[in-house]
């Protein structure tokens, strides 16, 4: 495992970010304050896009197409050597858990903001990573390895069923080299089995690279709590505390606190102990998660293990005030962690809720179309990760999940309510977005009470509609946005926050800037 | 000037003029004025009610208007009265259309098939996620529009059913 550990620093003065959006963005802001030059990548449809503007250079990749643009290895490296840079930082997505990439950007003479080729293999493929965990006395889930289809060919049915009847129903079909939700299928009965299956390898080969499927034991109501592990090339391993993450939707995570409301400071020791050897187990280094399912009588089980940054990283440094992609980037160089285990205290909680642009009156479809109003919240210990700006477009080509707001506050109450304020803060207009669907969640007496679970969602808010009651004074405001807007004319300058949309162009909207009423009497 | 928005079910008649005492605006629906000014303040619209200050963000569109506030979005819609074809439903009939642009992974059923209300159809992708549209009406499969792999934009024609009650 420790084959190609380092000792020695190697400096970092240029950084490429392999990956698009708020991600991207993230990287690039630690990279700057770190003095460090940044080489963005890109598709053709993100040429515009945000990343690119803020780093110092960019390499087009392709098509729109990830498999044509931000999932090219080699493309990316050619890029990489092409700008000078040094490192190679993937973010999450895309080639983040690929251990073929990270091979070849440290054959490159690069080097990998990341863990070894060898940890991503063993801990990407979840069925080798359930073996490892075993072994170094982790709990892990009751699953089940699945005989998988030669090529096209079909599905050994049979042998497929006889897994299932093993594990038991309810049971998970997940993709073993898999990761946030995609090629997972919860199926209830064997009727639904061998289709569950074959639909979440289909999507699991779109998203990974590889349709292997296995099938887990389905916890009822757990809760999903990871620790955040951290380790460097000197043998120093620590966690930074546990993320409750049971706040999910099709195993799509939505809202995630730091600390857990349900940890007691006993439980955190113990499952903190298990983080620990489960990131010892595989020497690990730089930034990864270790996922549990904490059952409703106390016990925890191994989930996986996640080599990358997560997307939900803002609440443990909210919490902790570390910064976790400045210290990826030490590791990587070859400097020993900052922090000992003791250094590493959580202050007050943390809140992070994903804006996903997608409408949870329909059925949670991806709203796609151009932001043509984002008015950010600010003020004390808010956070806004964004990938986009007013005038950007979604488009289907990539994740619906657009910004990310977390906010700190001194206690899980007080954070709360700054969450619903900065929440009720965010307009976005132009696509439809989950912020009145999070609200709703906040509102939810068991949230503020912590009985969450991983059906928190199913159980309390299935049905869920906006709420479509007095709304008189935004039809008020409607009505006057649209009567300056008209009265403005084609072409001529408008106001406010309004945009309109060339019906005659190509361009799909036009954003038109700000005038001052007094201008005009 | 009058102006027809869609509000709730109802499309209501409304006309907005420039505040007598103040830099706002005043709004009549149906004829009846509103009891309060909107007004611009940058980049906000604010309107003060008596429970207090509410702020608001805008976004006109040619069919629409999208009013954001206190984390709530609301979309106005503009009947155009000369658009007989701006009522038709989009992929609730018997012709099954995309909701959204995406990519076919799978078509489901053969033309001649019989089909059950709620019967999966197609699987769509878009953004990642696989979406399996269904049957809204019970009868035969009547045309088939798409393959496997082909890319639709919003609105495309996927599947036409013939419903059961017109079938001979």
């Amino acid at each position: 495992m420790s084959s190609n550990k380092q000792t020695e620093t190697r400096p970092i003065g240029r950084v490429l970010v392999a990956n698009r959006g708020e991600i991207a963005v993230r990287v690039i802001r630690a990279c700057r304050e770190m003095g460090i030059a940044t080489v963005a990548v890109c598709s053709d449809a993100d040429r515009s896009a945000l990343h690119v503007e803020m780093a110092d250079q960019f390499e087009v990749l392709g098509a729109a197409e990830p498999a044509a643009s931000y999932l090219r290895a080699e493309a990316i490296i050619e890029a990489a050597v092409r700008t000078g840079a040094d490192a190679i930082h993937p973010g999450y997505g895309f080639l983040a858990e690929n251990a073929e990439f990270s091979r070849a950007v440290s054959e490159a003479g690069l080097i990998f903001i990341g863990p070894s080729p060898e940890v991503i293999t063993s801990m990407g493929e979840k069925t080798a990573a359930r073996a490892i965990m075993e072994k170094a006395g982790v709990p892990v889930v009751p699953g089940a390895l699945l005989p998988q289809p030669d090529g096209d060919g079909p599905w050994p049915e049979a042998e497929v069923l006889a897994a299932g009847r093993e594990v038991g129903y309810p049971l998970l079909v997940k993709a073993a080299f898999g990761g946030g939700g995609k090629g997972m299928r919860l199926v209830e009965d064997e009727g639904d089995l061998l289709a569950s299956c074959q639909a979440a390898a289909r999507e699991a080969a779109k998203a990974f690279g590889n349709g292997t499927v296995y099938l887990e034991h389905y916890l009822t109501r757990p809760r999903h709590i990871e620790f955040q592990i951290f380790g460097d090339s000197h043998g120093n391993q620590v966690h930074m505390f546990e993320r409750e993450c049971s706040i999910q939707r099709r195993h799509q995570k939505i809202i995630e606190e730091c600390p857990s409301a349900v940890m007691t400071p006993e439980l955190r020791e113990r499952m903190g102990q298990a983080a620990v050897a489960a990131a010892r187990a595989v020497d690990y280094e730089g930034a990864g998660t270790v996922e549990f399912l904490l059952d409703e009588d106390g016990s925890f089980y191994f989930l996986e293990m996640n080599t990358r940054l997560q997307v939900e990283h803002p609440v443990t440094e909210l919490a902790t005030g570390l910064d976790l992609v400045r210290a990826q980037i030490m590791v990587a160089a070859g400097h020993p962690l900052p922090w000992r285990q003791e250094d590493i205290s959580l202050q007050g909680h943390a809140i992070e809720c994903r804006i996903y642009a997608e409408d949870p009156a329909h059925g949670f479809m991806p709203s796609l179309g151009v932001l043509g109003v984002v008015r950010e919240p600010s003020g004390p210990d808010v956070r806004v990760d964004s990938g986009v700006r007013q005038g950007d477009e979604v488009s289907m080509y990539y994740d619906p999940m657009i910004a990310k707001l977390s906010v700190h506050g001194p206690d899980r109450a007080a954070a709360t309510e700054r969450a619903v304020r900065a929440l009720k803060d965010y307009a976005v207009l132009g696509v439809t977005t989950n912020t009145e669907y999070l609200l709703a969640i906040l509102a939810e007496p068991a949230f503020a009470t912590g009985e969450i679970h991983t059906g928190f969602l199913a159980e309390h808010l299935d049905g869920w509609e906006p709420d479509t009651a007095d709304g008189e004074l935004a039809l008020a405001v409607a009505a006057v946005a649209d009567h300056l807007q008209g009265a403005a004319g084609h072409g001529a300058p408008a106001h406010g926050t309004a945009a309109v949309t060339d019906q005659g162009g190509n361009d799909p909207w036009r954003t038109v800037g700000r005038f001052r009423l007094r201008g005009l009497d | 000037m009058s102006k027809l928005f869609r509000y709730g079910d109802e499309d209501v008649q409304v006309t907005v003029h420039r505040d007598r005492d103040g830099d706002g605006y005043r709004v009549s629906v149906d004829g009846t004025e509103l009891p309060y000014a909107v007004r611009r303040e940058g980049e906000s619209w604010t309107v003060d009610t008596p429970a207090g200050r509410r702020r608001f963000a805008a976004l006109v569109t040619p069919d629409a208007c999208h009013v954001f506030g206190e984390g709530r979005t609301q979309t106005f819609i503009k009947p155009d009265p000369d658009d007989d074809d701006a009522a038709a439903g989009g992929g609730s009939g018997p012709r099954l259309t995309a909701d959204m642009p995406g990519k076919v992974v799978k078509v489901l059923v053969r033309e001649g098939d019989v089909v059950q209300v709620g019967q999966g159809l197609v699987i769509m992708e878009s953004m990642k996620m696989e979406t399996e549209l269904a049957a809204a009406v019970a009868g035969t499969v009547a045309e088939i529009a798409v393959t496997a792999g082909q890319v639709m934009g919003q609105g495309d024609l996927l599947v036409v059913i013939t419903p059961e009650d017109e079938e001979s």
